[in-house]
Order: structure tokens, then sequence, then C-alpha cells
């Protein structure tokens, strides 16, 4: 009788999660019907360990995405200038004062996103995205006076320049690829930028060979409802590729570490194979890690079920993207309901390293830092900000995945939640109706390694596919040790 | 007898399952709590390299929560090594038995009622 109830316990069990994920409706954290009207902040909705503090160091912002600090160690953050769902604004430069709030240090063309900023010896240098005139490094004095370091960087896509970080009189940025899995498609005029750019697509850092495949879809830069499109990858939109040809690396290029002297020069490659290589931080010991959003479910190669990573950065390696995740070949990885993925280069470079820790899928692991002394506690671990999904329009969750602070133990890939709203469910604050976060995309550790920032994006919703960025509800916020 | 005690079982299951009333159990945030084992500490380690993707942190993300049901290990063990639904199997060559049996006993760990606990989907 035990075992005819184990069967019977089995079978229940199969009967009702089989059909689970394909049944139930995706549930993102910003698919909601009917948005709260404005923000508010409240320290104590945010969950923290026993012992620290959460506070509200400014709010207002618009779409504010890095944080920095100059050798006072007084705060500075940057607004974007452009959010996915097609919104363009003038990013900023701005000093968070104690007394005087926000005050603008310098603003910036509509080239954004503003993804990232660090100081250095009495200069801001700021990942320019280049949605429009392609990525830039600029390098910004403290009276607001302006150099390009680095342009023509291939940013015009889905993922943009990222950064950057200084050691060693170089400076390290991250370029994002132009398209989800290699393929220029229809997801992209979604995006919008391939009704501007149809000639862009993603170049590789050296030469590769691909296999042939081709992808076929509905024609949507002709009237004609019939006319299709065939698309290779690292390739313009409907130019189609052949088994053995060889597409020529060039650099810059996308899905790559990338550096360039702190004096001016050509940009090099550190490493490339990742996607969206978006945090970088050096960590006490002096490795390069790197946050890495991984695949999305859209576009002719959809990818299901790949978690965002943090890699360790070994100089020349090529990390797996478009035909790895994980070190797992794509052909080998689930896919819903669909055919398994087939690989676009022939020969690969080299075997994937290993990851070091992975996050939720469509987590959106952004930025990064790492704790460096005793003083904040957790010595040597990392904590990154996780944007959170944007499902439906990255695919389908079944709970909202990320808006949260996560801790990460790079020894044993362990991640933890470290500062997260508080709630019977998990969420962005607009999905709670609480005063928790929204948003979390950059953390920072103050020069005195006392205190974790948080820069908050804000609100983002989701009307359909498209996402809805609110203005003016971008927060900065403050986790230091209860005195 | 035995059918009646059979009966109740999986009813109480069914209604456990149906309603959801398994209890939501996830650590203290932050908590850098030794795990109390070897053991432990390596299913902690393998569920986050092989299961947290999709159940972060054991919540719900791309698959459902798996720290708000009371399942028996057996049956974490079983959906562990054969998959079910979208989820993929873990065979012997990804995870060994004794593997599969650190991640289930690392799950039963997290749902004990002992620990501080924060409500989660």
């Amino acid at each position: 009788m035990n075992r005819t109830l184990r069967i019977l316990w089995v079978g229940l069990l199969a009967c009702t999660l089989a059909g689970c994920y394909r049944i139930l409706p995706s549930k993102g954290g910003g698919q909601l019907a009917d948005p709260p009207e404005r923000r508010f902040t409240e320290p104590a909705h945010v969950r923290l360990p026993e012992g620290y503090r959460i506070e509200v160091v400014a709010e207002g912002l618009t779409y504010p995405t890095a944080i920095t600090f100059d050798e006072a160690g007084t705060p500075y953050v940057v607004e974007a200038g452009y959010a996915y769902g097609e919104v363009f604004l003038e990013p900023r430069l701005l000093r968070i004062d104690p007394t005087a709030g926000l005050m603008p240090v310098y603003t910036g063309s509509r080239n954004g996103p503003w993804n990232g900023v660090t100081f250095h010896q009495g200069y801001f240098y700021v990942a320019e995205g280049g949605q429009l005139e392609g990525g830039r490094i600029l390098r910004i004095s403290q009276d607001g006076a302006v150099e390009v370091l680095v342009d023509n960087l291939p940013s015009r896509g889905d993922h943009h320049t990222n950064g950057p970080l200084i050691q060693n009189g170089y400076l390290y940025f991250g370029q994002g690829t132009a398209t989800n899995a290699g393929v220029v498609g229809n997801d992209n005029a979604d995006y919008g930028w391939l009704q501007r750019f149809p000639d862009f697509h993603d170049v590789p850092c050296a030469d590769i060979t691909v296999t042939g495949h081709n992808y076929t879809t509905d024609n949507v830069l002709t009237a004609d409802p019939n006319d299709r499109a065939v698309t290779g990858p690292y390739s313009p939109y409907n130019q189609s590729v052949e088994a053995g040809q060889l597409i020529p690396g060039a650099v810059p290029c996308n899905g790559a570490i990338l550096r360039v002297p702190l004096t001016g020069g050509k940009p090099e490659v550190v490493a490339w194979g990742v996607r969206n290589p978006y945090g970088l931080a050096f960590s006490p010991d002096g490795e390069l890690y790197v946050t890495d959003n991984l695949y999305d479910v859209r576009g002719s190669r959809p990818i299901w079920g790949t978690g965002d990573l943090l890699w360790k950065i070994e100089a020349g390696q090529w990390y797996g993207w478009p035909d790895f995740y994980k070190g797992i070949p794509v052909e080998r990885l689930e896919f819903p309901g669909g055919q398994a993925r087939q690989p676009v280069l022939q020969n690969h470079p080299n075997k994937p390293p290993p990851a070091v820790a992975s996050f939720g899928v469509h987590a959106s692991a952004c930025g990064l830092d790492f704790a460096r002394g005793a003083a904040f506690g957790f010595p040597g671990q990392a904590f990154v900000a996780q944007f959170g999904d944007l499902a439906p329009a990255v695919g389908k969750v079944l709970a909202p995945v990320g808006y949260q602070i996560a801790r990460v133990n790079v020894q044993t890939g362990v991640v933890e939640p470290f500062a997260i709203n508080q709630g019977k469910k998990h969420g962005p604050a607009s999905y709670l109706r609480s005063g928790g976060f929204e948003r979390p995309i950059d953390v920072q550790f103050d020069p005195s390694g006392n205190a974790l920032y948080v820069v908050d994006f804000g609100t983002v919703t989701m009307n359909g596919s498209k996402p809805v960025p609110q203005p003016g509800t971008g927060v900065v916020w403050r986790i230091s040790r209860e005195e | 007898m035995k059918n009646l005690k059979s009966k109740v079982g999986l009813l109480v299951f069914c209604l456990f399952w149906g309603l959801g009333c398994g209890t939501p159990r996830l650590q203290v945030p932050g908590n850098a709590f030794e795990m109390p084992t070897a053991d432990l500490e390596s299913g902690r380690i393998l569920f986050n390299e092989k299961c947290a993707s999709c159940h972060p942190a054991g919540r719900a993300g791309v698959g459902p929560s798996i720290v708000n049901k009371p399942l028996p290990k057996f049956l974490i063990r079983f959906q562990v090594r054969h998959g079910l639904g979208v989820m993929p199997a873990f065979p012997e060559q990804i995870l060994s038995d004794t593997e599969v049996r650190q991640i289930a006993d690392y799950l039963a760990w997290l749902r004990r009622p002992s620990l501080a606990t924060v409500d989660q989907e």
C-alpha cells in the first residue's frame, strides 16, 4: 500500500506541476493594471539584516543609474537621459549637496543612457550609452568642462556602454551587444532602434566562422505584409550568411570588456563573449568582476531560462555568448514549447570559463561593488543591485524577480538577499503598494567603506511589452550599520 | 483501515497543495549564518549553482516557489532527478545521488519552523 500511495503522490505532483508554467500568466513586477499615481518612500519598508539601517539621501530623480564620490566623499549621481520605452532626455551629472540638495554639474546631449560614472583624480568619467550617436566615454571636470576620451562605440542597439572603472592607468568599460542572441530581429524594431539604424548589428572582437543558420521573419522595414526578412548572425537585418562564412572581427566590438589608457588611445579587448556586462568592480584582491545580463525569450533566437551571471574576468577569454549559457551549449538548454537553439559559431574561441554566481532569470543584475573592510561587514563579498524583470517583454515569470540588493560570497557562489522589500509578496514598491525599493540599479560603497549607497532607478511599469518609465521617481538610498 | 489512512493522507496533501497553505519561509536577508552541517552547506552551494536561477532564494521566478510547499524530501529528489513540466532533469552526470540528497536536505532546512521568516510568494 505504501508503494501505491507513493505512486499516487508522484502522479498527483506531476499532474499539478507539469502544466504549471505554460498555463499560468506572466506576473512580472512591472505588470500592473493600476499603478500608483505617485511614489512615496518609507525606509521601514525595506528589510535589512539586524544591525543595519537605511535612509533616503535624494529623491525626485529622473532615471538615475549610477553614483560616485569625490575626494571629500561627496556623492554625485547621474541621470541616464534615456530609458527603455524610447524616452529621450538630457542626461545629467548632479552633486548631492547635504544642504542645497541636487546641484547640476554637467548636462549632456541626447545620447544616453549614461550608465555609469566614476571619479578619479579630479575628473568624472562617464559611460555614455550612445543610443543615437554611438557610445562614448566622457571626461568631465569638476567645473563642468567635458572632453571625449573614446567615441564611436557600437551602442545603438539593445545594450549600451557600461562601467567605467579605473585601475593602474587604464579605464575599463563594458560594451553590450546589439541583440539578444546575435541575430537582428523584429524585437529590435520593438525597441525602436532597427528603424533608425537598419544596418546595425553585432560585431565580434575577433574573426569568427558561422554555421550558416539564418532566421526568417516578417520584414518590418517594408510595407508589403508578405515580405520576408532572412537574417544571419552578426549581420544586418535581412542579410543572410552561408555555412563557413568568415565574419571579420573588429575593435571596438560588442559583448566585451574593453579598456583604454587614461591618456587616450584605441580601445583594446580585455575579454569578450559576454552579453550585457553592466556592473564592473575590482575585488579587494584586485580581480575584475562583471555582472552580465543573460538571454531573453524574444526575437529570432529566443533563449529560455538563463539567469544573470557574475563573472571573474580572465584576460583574453571568450565567455560563451551567443552559443553558451554558463558553459552549457544552447542546443542543450530547455525551450518550453519550442525547438532547441542551434549554435551560430562553427568554432568557439575557447571553452567558456565557469561563472562565479548566478542570479534569477530576468533579475537584471546591474551595479556591483565589494565590501572592503570590517566596518560595514561581509568583507570581500560582492553586493549586486537587481533592477528587476521587464516581463513579459523579456520572457514570462511566475512572480516578480530581482528588485533587491543581493550579497554574493564569491568563494562559494552563494547569493543571499541583503536588502529586500518587506511584505507578504516579493516585488517593487509599486507592486507592493509600499515605500521600499522600486528598481535598484547601482550600489557603491562610499570612500570610507562604512555606507553602501543604492541608486534606485524609479518606477517602470509595463504596457503590454512596452516599458513605461516614470520620471521623477528615482531615489538614492544609504545603508549603514546602526551605531 | 490502511485504505482509509491513505485516502486521508492524500486528501490532506491535496488540501495543503491546493490552498497553498505550506508556510512560506525565507531567512532574514543578509544573515551570515553558518550552515549547521557540511552537508547543508554543500546543499546550499549546489542549490545556488543549479536551482536558484529559476527559484531565486527558493522563491518563485521562472519556476514556482519551492519554500512554501510541504513537499517531502523524496519528491524533491524525484523531481530533481527526473524533471517535470519545463523543469529539466538533472541526471547523475550532473548531480550525484549524494548531491541531490544535499539539495533536498537544504530545502527542508530552509522550511524549518524555527528559522526566522519572511513571507514570500
